[in-house]
């Protein structure tokens, strides 16, 4: 179980984040490969991939503003799709975006 | 191993090696005094805890910063305020020059004296220390109760305070079987952690674990059950251990940390797959694992503690295990 980025395949307008996505994308490559490497001795490779999330890391982040806002993501929606993925005996390869769909509003 | 075992061991853990009288048998062994003074005249910070009935502890010496007789085995030899010497090898030489001991390390360990068999040696009498033959008793009975508590619906850390005298470091753990002095244990980091392995827990190794994210999970983890191998740069000063929570300081960029968190997965969670069939429900899992007999076992590779018991030895040892315990419990009651 990997936690990859949203950001990797859901760019987002305004955040420039071209370079770092490529670890997070190869990351998710590596996955889904992975995934399909180890099928045969059932083990089991999935990625969660947030948005931004209520941590330390955002923590000057603005959580309201008068611009469109991005709702942050608790620690515990990160966790809840750990723990979902953990124990889904069937779900392997997959990228689970957990970011509250995000590129729906298209920026 | 009877002749270091049941003499040799005590005489040099207690007397020649520590280069001193901090753990006195004749003052309940500790040296009796306010502070422990080292092998130079320094004088320590605290005094010596008594190591009777150290095979509970959780945690050890006065802080708990060991949490591995071998810690406490070997921590004091280097200590410059206690014996002083520079590296555990420098130990060795100066017991390698004593003729009982080089007859007895190939005796016991079937090679010449190091540091890693003089460490087990010193915590396998550590182990082997214990107040009266009444804890033994009494400990059966606690591992019994612990036993029919993992059956049902068992609370995480219900046992009775019960052991010396109370400190920080103070378990209420029991395995009995450690009791018996002429056995050497395999594994000995993992003596203070039943719990996990008693129990049918998964265990998940997460990174990045002193905050945000990575602490989120170790507490969802916990929360579900899981047993939990926790690393980060320096998790230990944020998380605290548990007996289903250990903690790995370290740059998961580097490789050594990463054994270090499976190492540490598997000595604490891994569950026992020797013994089988009707003593599986018997028995508990980690009981074979805690020790081995007869040392060295040619072909088994100790570095990656597996059990090293032959199956056929489980089933021996399970037999004789069942016995003894109806035996001291139909005495005790």
């Amino acid at each position: 179980m990997s936690i990859s980025a949203a950001l990797a395949d859901r760019p987002i307008a305004g955040e420039n984040s071209s370079v770092s996505m490529i670890t997070k994308g190869g990351l998710n490559a590596a996955i889904q490969n992975l995934a399909v490497e180890y099928r045969e001795d059932g083990i089991r490779f999935n990625a969660v991939a947030p948005g931004p999330v209520d941590t330390p890391m955002h923590k000057d982040a603005a959580k309201d503003s008068t611009q469109p806002v991005i709702k942050m993501a608790t620690v515990k929606d990160v966790v809840d799709a750990v723990l979902y993925l953990s124990q889904a005996g069937h779900v392997s390869g997959e990228i689970l975006h957990v970011d509250g769909a995000l590129p729906a509003r298209r920026w | 191993m009877e002749a270091i075992c049941a003499d040799g061991t005590k005489k040099w853990a207690v007397q020649t090696v520590a280069g001193s009288t901090r753990h006195d048998p004749a003052r309940a062994f500790t040296d009796g005094r306010p502070v422990s003074v080292g092998v130079t005249g320094c004088e320590g910070q605290r005094n010596a805890p008594t190591i009777l009935n150290s095979l509970y502890n959780l945690a050890l010496f006065w802080d708990g910063h060991a949490k591995a007789l071998e810690d406490q085995a070997s921590l004091p030899i280097i200590n410059p305020c206690e014996m002083g010497q520079p590296n555990v090898d420098t130990a060795v030489a100066e017991i390698a020059k004593f003729p009982e001991y080089q007859q007895a390390f190939p005796k016991v360990f079937g090679r010449p004296p190091n540091g890693t068999d003089l460490v087990r040696a010193i915590a396998s009498y550590f182990l082997a220390s214990l107040t009266s033959s009444q804890h033994k008793e009494q400990g059966i009975r606690e591992l019994e109760r612990q036993r029919a508590l993992s059956r049902t619906d068992r609370p995480q850390r219900d046992t009775p305070r019960a052991f010396g005298r109370s400190r920080c470091s103070q378990s209420r753990r029991a395995i009995v079987r450690l009791c018996q002095p002429l056995q050497i244990r395999s594994d000995i980091s993992s003596h203070s952690n039943q719990e996990g392995c008693m129990s049918d827990k998964k265990t998940a190794i997460i990174t990045g674990a002193s905050q945000g994210i990575g602490a989120g999970l170790v507490e969802g983890f916990l929360k579900e059950a899981y047993n939990v191998v926790a690393t980060s740069l320096e998790v230990s000063h944020k998380l605290t251990a548990s007996p289903s929570l250990v903690l790995v300081d370290g740059d998961i960029g580097k490789q050594e940390t990463a054994v270090k968190a499976v190492e540490a997965a598997i000595q604490r969670f891994r569950k026992h797959r020797c013994a089988g069939g009707e003593h599986r429900n018997l028995l508990d899992q980690t009981f074979h694992r805690l020790y081995y007999r007869g040392l060295p076992r040619p072909g088994l590779d100790q570095s990656v503690r597996i059990p090293l018991c032959h199956p056929a030895q489980c089933e021996a040892d399970a037999e004789t295990e069942i016995g003894e315990r109806r035996e001291h419990l139909g005495s005790a009651s």
